[in-house]
């Protein structure tokens, strides 16, 4: 290393080869380039390297996938004649084979209003985005979006030899956080409503939820405080998201969230996990 | 074939729907790559979430990015400045992935993901029976040195004009930076590096290792 062109290769060099996302076969799985055996070995690679999700991310996204890419792209390149809100045709998903196209309209201009701001980096490309996700979105059927649920917290200092099985367990004392985000901000009011659901019986569950712009929703606090005396072992909560007149009917979404009937417009978000009993009183 | 994605780039901007198709099966892969791996070097403060769901959003964000304002940034892919059009848009992605990440705004409580700058535990898995001579050992420690003092914006640096030998020029037209601000970095990272590296040559951690690997 006596120069700096020296030490620059010598660094280049390395993080080639320590790197595994530096592999030149991620590119060429995304592309769709690699052989069945290729791809097996990528596989194993990437479980190697301890990066087993890595096969997941980089996975080729299908030909449906790249179609519909390009209707939404298309819908702001060229946005066909604006429709009001409500007249607006929601797409469905097109045939993976068929090569058609899915006809879709230009969102109206009030829908810029509440778009949350890093969107509006992106202000020319969201009637792409509104057409995209519609397309990509198997529940799309109105202005809220799919969302997901995440848990954090509870476990961490959990030494109990109690597994039971993956599911997270939730410690007395311990701080957790359920996040639902949506896969893309919500477009108008997203209500959530929270149940407890133990052997086969929802309940309605008050821990507090707060609300985001983009329609995210969030359950944080303590363990005692968000599950108070609730039966302590293995639960589902479950999030009920959907249009304020969608959750309206509390009967009908304990039902719901029991198995019992299903709700037009409604998502069922369920996490699993245990209630661990709080440690013996010492004497 | 510069020509020809120059041709693609006018048609698809102008509306015609196979070209548009073809346009994005050639740069879609990229962009999914650079987001994959800007994704895979987070995924300690991303746990729980869905990787292949980002990756797909953040794919379907750079896309929409190059194809917004009548597609500006596409359109001022100039061939003559020597990088391909894939090289073009990969540069493009690793920007605006970066950007997205850095983002709080998509959700309100999502940490800013902070760079996964440990290198250990890529090199203890993917170095493999490669990386066992002395001086690679000591370069590896080396990077991962240099790599944890890096800021994001750094790592970026590193990844493109190091790894990728991607043309400075190009690089600093798509990052908005001056020529001798990059050359001013590169020389911090040498620096940064020969430090590095005579720490280890003069640690107890090296004679450790010196005596293991005899």
């Amino acid at each position: 290393m006596l120069d700096e062109d020296l030490t620059l290769d010598a660094l280049r060099r390395t993080a080639r080869e320590v790197d595994p996302l530096n592999d030149p076969r991620w590119e060429a799985l995304a592309r769709g380039e690699l052989s069945e055996a290729a791809q097996q070995e990528l596989r194993a690679f990437a479980e190697a390297a301890g990066i087993p999700e890595a096969f997941e991310v980089f996975r080729p996204i299908d030909e449906a996938g790249d179609e519909a890419l390009v209707e939404g792209l298309l819908a702001t390149t060229h946005p066909p004649s604006v429709a009001p809100l409500a007249s607006v045709p929601l797409p469905t998903p097109a045939p993976a084979n068929d090569g058609g196209t899915t006809k879709s309209a230009a969102p109206d201009e009030a829908r810029w209003f509440g778009v949350p701001t890093r969107w509006l980096a992106f202000a020319a490309t969201a009637a792409a985005l509104f057409v995209v996700l519609r397309v990509l979105d198997p529940f799309g059927a109105g202005p809220v979006p799919t969302y997901a649920i995440t848990l954090t917290g509870g476990t961490a200092t959990s030494r109990s030899a109690d597994t039971s099985g993956e599911l997270p367990k939730l410690l007395p004392g311990a701080t957790i956080e359920l996040v639902l985000r949506p896969k893309t901000p919500a477009e108008g009011p997203v209500a959530a409503k929270a149940f407890l659901f133990v052997e086969g019986h929802a309940t309605p569950w008050s821990a507090p939820i707060e609300e985001a712009t983009g329609g995210s929703k969030r359950i944080a606090g303590k363990v005692e405080a968000l599950f108070g005396k609730t039966t302590r072992g293995r639960l589902d909560v479950v999030l009920a998201v959907g249009a304020p007149d969608a959750l309206a009917d509390e009967g009908a979404l304990r039902e719901a969230v029991e198995g019992a009937r299903s709700l037009d417009g409604v998502q069922l978000l369920r996490q699993p996990l245990v209630l661990a009993e709080p440690p013996p009183e010492k004497p | 074939m510069a020509e020809d994605y120059g041709d693609l780039i006018r048609r698809a901007l102008a509306g015609d729907r196979a070209a548009a198709v073809s346009l994005v099966q050639a740069i879609r892969p990229v962009i999914q790559a650079r987001a994959g791996r800007a994704l895979l070097r987070r995924r300690d403060q991303r746990a729980g979430r869905d990787l292949r769901t980002e990756v797909e959003d953040l794919t379907q964000e750079v896309l929409a990015g190059l194809f917004a304002q009548d597609g500006k940034v596409l359109a001022d892919w100039d061939p003559g400045r020597g990088l391909g059009l894939l090289g073009y848009v990969g540069l493009v992605a690793e920007r605006d992935v970066a950007s997205i990440l850095r983002s709080k705004r998509r959700n309100p409580w999502t940490d800013e993901p902070a760079p996964d700058s440990s290198l250990e535990r890529r090199m203890g898995s993917a170095g493999g029976p490669e990386v066992h001579t002395l001086e690679r050992d000591l370069l590896a420690r080396v990077l991962e040195r240099v790599d944890a003092k890096l800021t994001d914006r750094g790592r970026q640096l590193f990844q493109l004009l190091l790894v990728e030998e991607q043309p400075v020029e190009e690089v600093c037209r798509v990052f908005s930076m001056t020529a001798e601000a990059v050359y001013a970095w590169r020389s911090r990272l040498v620096r940064s590096a020969r430090a590095a590296a005579e720490e280890l040559a003069s640690g107890p951690a090296l004679d450790r290792r010196s005596t293991e690997s005899e």
